[in-house]
C-alpha cells in the first residue's frame, strides 16, 4: 500500500500573518522555537536559503542525552505571508498555512505534514500517531503487567 | 533506515501481527492457540510469528514440545517513545512559537 498519510495541526495565535511568517523565515527567530521542547538549534547549524528550491536544514540537539536530529529540506512554496511548503530528503512534505482571522490580529496556523513512505504502517505510525500510540500504549500496559 | 525502529514498524504493519502481539501480551501461546481467533491456516500464523521473531518482538520458547512464543517488550517501548517524540514535535514547536510571539519580538 502506498497511501500518502497526513497529519494536520492547527493553532490560533495572537499575531498577524506577517509576524508568524517572519518567525518561520528569519533564522534569528526560527532557531528559538523550532523543534520539540528540550532541543536546541544553533544558528551555525541552521541554513535557510528562503527561496523556492533553496535549502532549509538544521540540527536539533537533545539537551538531555546529546542526541542530534538533523533535518534537510528544500523550500517548495513561499507565498508571503500565507504559505510555506518544504520537502525533506526523508520524503516528508511540510506545509504551513497562515490565515488572517480578521479579528484583533489573530491568525490561524495550519501545519500539514504528508509522508510518502512505502511501508504503510511506517506512514501510519508517523502520522496516525494518536491511534498508534493508543494501540502501543495498550500493548505496553499489558506487557508491563 | 534498516534500524530496529524500522524493523519494529514493518513488523507492526500487519493487523494480524498486531493481534498476535496483543494476544502474546497476555501470556505465552502456541501457534495453535494464536490461530484460534483467525480464519487463517496454522502455516499463515506461523509465518506471521516468524516475521515478529525476526524483528525481535517475539521470542520462541526453547522448552521444545510446547513451542510457545513470548512477547519482548523493549522494541515496542522504543517504538512508543519514538512516536510520542514525533507527535510532540509540532505541538511543542507551536507552543514555543506562541511563547516567542508573546515576548514580542
Amino acid at each position: 500500500m502506498k497511501i500518502p498519510e497526513k497529519l494536520v495541526v492547527t493553532r490560533v495565535f495572537d499575531a498577524t500573518p506577517e509576524q508568524i511568517w517572519a518567525c518561520f523565515t528569519d533564522p534569528e527567530k526560527l532557531h528559538k522555537f523550532f523543534g520539540p521542547k528540550g532541543t536546541t538549534i544553533s544558528q551555525e547549524e541552521l541554513t535557510m536559503d528562503v527561496r523556492v528550491g533553496g535549502e532549509f536544514s538544521l540540527k536539533m540537539h537533545n539537551t538531555a542525552n546529546g542526541e542530534i536530529y538533523p533535518m534537510t529540506a528544500e523550500y517548495a512554496i513561499l507565498d508571503e505571508p500565507n504559505k510555506i511548503q518544504f520537502k525533506t530528503t526523508g520524503g516528508i512534505e511540510g506545509t504551513i498555512e497562515i490565515e488572517d482571522l480578521g479579528m484583533d490580529g489573530k491568525s490561524l496556523l495550519t501545519w500539514t505534514t504528508v509522508t510518502k513512505f512505502d511501508e504503510s504502517f511506517y506512514a501510519g505510525a508517523v502520522i496516525g500517531t494518536h491511534s498508534a500510540i493508543d494501540n502501543l500504549g495498550e500493548l505496553l500496559a499489558e506487557v508491563a503487567k | 533506515m534498516e534500524d530496529q525502529l524500522s524493523k519494529t514498524f514493518q513488523a507492526l504493519a500487519d493487523p494480524t501481527r498486531r493481534a498476535i502481539l496483543a494476544r502474546l501480551s497476555k501470556g505465552e501461546a502456541s501457534v495453535k492457540e494464536l490461530a484460534e481467533p483467525f480464519d487463517l491456516s496454522l502455516q499463515a500464523i506461523s509465518k506471521h510469528v516468524k516475521v515478529l521473531e525476526a524483528a525481535g518482538l517475539v521470542q520462541k520458547d526453547k522448552q521444545a514440545q510446547l513451542r510457545t512464543s513470548t512477547i519482548k517488550g523493549a522494541p515496542l517501548k522504543s517504538a512508543a517513545d519514538w512516536l510520542l517524540g514525533y507527535s510532540s514535535f509540532f505541538e511543542d514547536t507551536l507552543d514555543r512559537l506562541d511563547e516567542h510571539l508573546k515576548k514580542g519580538s
